[in-house]
């Protein structure tokens, strides 16, 4: 049973996202064992320590590098730096919490505000947003088919970044769309490897609903464990649609946590007490305020450059493509953007390097962007199956970038349909009717002149005709003439 | 080699080292005696039998270092994890505990070659303060057995008292040093916040907990100070150092007619101290004037309110600091196959009254709508008493105040009664709310139904002024001409 959200209704849902990311760094947040990303297999609880694991009379130390790789995204978002930020405990009793007390931050976090320009149905948008803190991950508890429960602390104590967006988005795909952004943002600033399928980046969504029109914010629910982008849009959905119910028929809504049932597709309130209805918090008395220095600042700074520099190298040097190509990508945003989700559609990569450092950079110094990756994609698989030649790829592409159209409605439009399909003979004709003078030539013998026809028709085809089929399709045309 | 017991650690290690005496004779000396003597106190938790040579294989102390505590015996409170020996911290939830790690000062005392003897006995989880609230029995004050030695570093207080051991490690997060140093007539220190690590100690209040040392004499607390007070990276809030020779510094002059000695008006009003405690305090001031110090009177207006302040702060803090004890990765367990049965039997079973008190308090004043109330308005107080303390501080160059404000009490006398008991700490928990250091040196004797106890001056520095605390110690010392004598029956035990 799939529910959409009907937009013929009267009401308007509102979205907020937070974004949990583990962030890359040699070490876990509070003590020195390896931080090891989720995906990699790994024995259980072989990176433990007294620390992580809870002992009494163990202490918290904070990890500078996550410190330094959170302020990278932080500048890079333009959030307010806090000078001063302060580590606080969050307490609940759950046994993937060896402490009985998550060290996260609370009334003053790293760096507040800030905001993500994003693409969605050819438009930017931008998502504000509230706050940027540092917390650790929880350990993994799996639940046995005898009922049983074990537990992995190896995840434990890993630095997590936490991004909270305002509720600024009314629709999943808007949602998955910042999401996506903000994905090959932590990638390129190398702060988190950010996969979501591995788990290592998470997002919970708040939502509430309203009258369409109306500014207020209602009661909003939260939804845990989602794993896949797709999974987002559905629960999204559902729980809207619950709440539209709720409304309607008179009821509603209480704040609650829930779970996505994918079977179902329904959300259904969290069936296990993993969060507690008051965390009392407060400053936790064994870390003293995080105070953001200059040198820290410079490091962070340092490492947003130094990792557009890796993330230059690695491209060089596993994708194949040139330097020079690798640089301007890695400097810019919109062009990563292109390059990756390209490539993960199985494009050749240098292939995609070339189209993104050259039509796309030409495009993107005359008129603003109005298209997304999908489109040129879409244009590399018909330049590909031979459905346009490379000169008309380039007009779709430049039509579809400065009008926002989709790929299939320009090539439509301009009714391309690949080179061998082009008609040809018909253009000839008429080059041929049009200029008696160097047919008389040929046929007198100069047979070289042909060259001028085979011009007038590639200028006519803009390009899209093959020079060499053309010139003997000319000469066949002339003889049978 | 056992009447020797009786002597500071700074003389054994003289004898020590003019090859007098040996030290592996010495620590088997001590070793024995306070285990022959412990049924009678019950300091001690439990004994190092199985490693208790290892340190000696350890590379040698470095050379160059200033004098350090060095191959002599020693105990540690319940509370410092110690690699491969039980720590329980008091409590039964963690009986049966062998920490897989030692905690900070415990590695430098062994890397000094010391030998640790055991783990003494303490209110569960420090909180307490008469060492009746352990799981593991009373320790009884050794100057009358019916006495309470104070708390909650009640056995490491009466280890030391009792010559069964040189020097102890307590805690102090509200007095638990100064107290029970006071109540068994020994020199107890703790240091300003941050003076000694905190890491491998198991955390009661961690803005207030602070590792103390017990000695016969300040010039050993000095000669610990310069083991134990070193910088580490593994506590973010350690601000050591290391580069104090405080062993030196103890003995420098202090010239007491430059010395202006603050006293705190409200704490020596006999509404709220015991006369013996008052009546040896004044004559502990008039020795000072004598020698030319001036005393300089002082008010405290926050007096009335800084026990509330103190009992909030702690109580939140132990709240969550507690939490981990869940009986799920160590500690005493439960078969119970529902998650909340399991934690309400471990918590249920394993933490005893007092510990339940503090932590439902702590979870209270945290809560939402209470917060602003209660814990928010103990932090503002908190600030105000160090902005108190630091305006004192212009004025005077050390405080002197009465450790307890009474003699030591009856066992249980105050069990039935908490805030009674909360009120034997008014002199000490100011000085934990301020972070700053106070040591307790002995000022004499007083009576109490027949019973001669003994009473203490406490001396309270600005902070990090520690090594002027220490030299106003030992100076107060030798003015007052103070060297440590143990109850008869010890000096019988010793001599017999
Ligand atoms: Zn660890």
């Amino acid at each position: 049973m799939f529910m959409a959200i009907d937009v013929t209704t009267g009401w308007e849902t509102v979205i907020g996202l937070e974004v949990h990311a583990q962030i890359t760094t040699d070490t876990k947040m509070y003590c020195s064992c390896p931080s090891v990303n989720s995906t990699e297999l790994t024995e259980a609880n072989r990176y433990v320590c007294p620390v992580c694991l809870g002992h009494p009379g163990t202490l918290p130390r904070p990890n500078r590098q996550a410190v330094v790789r959170a302020l990278t995204l932080a500048l890079k978002l333009g959030s307010q730096i806090n000078e001063r930020s302060v580590f606080a405990r969050k307490n609940y009793f759950y046994p993937d919490l060896p402490k009985g007390y998550q060290i996260s931050q609370y009334d003053l976090p790293l760096a507040e505000g800030g905001e993500l320009p994003y693409w969605h149905n050819n438009a930017k948008h931008t998502a504000r947003l509230v706050r940027i803190h540092l917390e650790e991950d929880t350990a993994r508890l799996f639940h046995l088919d005898d009922g049983t429960a074990v537990l992995d602390y190896n995840r434990g104590g890993v630095p997590l970044i936490e991004i909270v967006s305002q509720p600024d988005f009314h629709d999943p795909a808007e949602c998955v769309a910042y999401l996506d952004e903000l994905r090959g943002l932590l990638q390129r600033l190398r702060v988190s490897e950010a996969a979501m399928e591995s788990g290592n980046m998470r997002c919970e969504p708040n939502i509430s609903v309203r009258p369409r029109g109306s500014t207020e914010l209602r009661t909003k629910t939260e939804i845990k464990n989602l794993n896949s982008f797709a999974t987002l849009r559905r629960a999204v959905e559902a729980e809207a649609q619950r709440q539209i119910e709720l409304y309607e028929s008179g009821q509603t809504v209480h704040q609650a946590t829930m779970r996505y049932d994918e079977a179902r597709g329904i959300t259904v309130p969290m069936r296990v007490k993993e969060t507690a209805d008051d965390y009392r918090y407060f400053d936790d008395p064994d870390i003293p305020p995080l105070v953001i220095t200059k040198r820290l600042l410079d490091s962070a700074g340092e490492d947003v450059r130094a990792s557009i520099f890796e993330l230059r190298q690695m491209m060089a040097e596993e994708d194949g493509i040139s330097h020079e190509m690798a640089a301007t990508i890695a400097d810019d945003r919109i062009l990563h953007r292109f390059y990756r989700l390209c490539c993960k559609d199985g494009h050749d990569n240098r292939e995609v390097a070339k189209w993104v450092t050259g039509e796309l950079v030409r495009l993107l110094r005359e008129k603003p962007l109005r298209t997304e990756p999908g489109e040129l994609s879409k244009v590399l698989g018909k330049l590909k199956s031979n459905e346009l030649t490379l000169p008309q790829a380039r007009d779709v592409f430049e039509t579809i970038y400065l009008t926002g159209k989709t790929c299939e409605a320009v090539v439509q439009e301009k009714q391309y349909s690949g080179a061998d399909a082009i008609p040809l003979e018909q253009v000839c004709r008429e080059v041929i009717a049009a200029n008696p003078q160097i047919v008389a030539d040929i046929q007198a013998g100069k047979t070289n002149a042909v060259q001028v026809l085979v011009g007038a028709v590639m200028k006519k085809t803009r390009g899209g005709a093959d020079p060499q089929s053309t010139r003997q399709l000319l000469l066949r045309l002339l003889n049978a003439g | 080699m056992r009447e020797l017991l009786v002597k500071p650690g700074h003389e054994l290690l003289d004898l020590i080292e003019q090859g007098e005496i040996d030290h592996a004779e010495l620590q088997e000396a001590q070793y024995q005696f306070a285990r022959g003597i412990d049924e009678r106190v019950n300091a001690f938790i439990s004994w190092d039998e199985e490693v208790e040579h290892q340190e000696w294989r350890l590379p040698m102390v470095d050379q160059d270092l200033p004098r350090q505590f060095h191959r002599l015996p020693y105990a540690a409170k319940d509370i410092f994890t110690t690699k491969g020996l039980q720590t329980t911290a008091g409590s039964r939830i963690l009986k049966g505990y062998v920490p897989p790690y030692d905690a900070s000062c415990v590695s430098h005392l062994r890397h000094a070659k010391n030998h640790l003897m055991g783990k003494t006995n303490l209110d569960e989880f420090a909180m307490g303060s008469s060492g009746e609230m352990s799981a593991y029995g009373v320790t009884r004050n050794p100057w009358d057995f019916d006495y309470v030695p104070g708390g909650s570093s009640s056995g490491s207080a009466v280890a030391v008292a009792a010559c069964q051991s040189v020097m102890a490690l307590g805690t102090d997060t509200g007095g638990s040093v100064r107290q029970p140093a006071s109540f068994c007539g020994i020199v107890g220190y703790r240091p300003t916040y941050g003076m000694i690590s905190r890491y491998g100690l198991i955390a009661y209040s961690s803005s207030c907990d602070q590792a103390g040392i017990f000695a016969r004499d300040t010039l050993d607390v000095a000669l610990t100070m310069n083991t134990v007070s070193k910088p580490d990276e593994r506590d973010s809030t350690c601000q050591a150092t290391g580069d104090i020779d405080f062993y030196t510094d103890t003995q420098r002059d202090v010239h007491w007619n430059k010395l202006r000695v603050g006293v705190i008006k409200p704490l020596m009003d006999s509404a709220r101290i015991d006369a013996p405690v008052l009546t040896n305090f004044q004559a502990s001031l008039k020795a000072m004037t004598d020698a030319g110090a001036e005393i300089v009177e002082l008010d405290f207006p926050l007096v009335d309110y800084y026990l509330a302040a103190y009992y909030i702060i702690v109580c939140a803090e132990c709240s969550s600091n507690l939490a981990r004890y869940d009986g799920i990765r160590y500690g005493i367990v439960s078969d119970d196959e529902d998650l909340l049965a399991r934690y309400r039997s471990v918590r249920s079973r394993g933490f005893g009254a007092e510990v339940k008190r503090r932590i439902l308090l702590g979870t209270y004043v945290l809560s939402a709508g209470y917060y602003d109330a209660y814990y928010d308005r103990a932090r503002q107080l908190r600030r105000d008493v160090r902005e108190q303390l630091e305006a004192m501080f212009t004025k005077v160059d050390v405080l002197a105040t009465p450790t307890s404000p009474v003699l030591p009490f009856k066992i249980g006398e105050h069990i039935q009664d908490p805030v009674q008991m909360y009120l034997s700490d008014l002199c000490t928990v100011f000085i934990n709310l301020a972070g700053t250091g106070g040591i307790n040196i002995p000022n004499g004797f007083g009576e109490r139904d027949g019973a001669k106890l003994p009473t203490g001056i406490q001396f309270v520095c600005a902070p990090f002024r520690d090594n002027l605390l220490l030299r106003i110690g030992h100076q107060f010392e030798q003015l007052t001409g103070w060297k440590y004598q143990p109850p008869q029956w010890v000096l019988d035990e010793l001599n017999a």
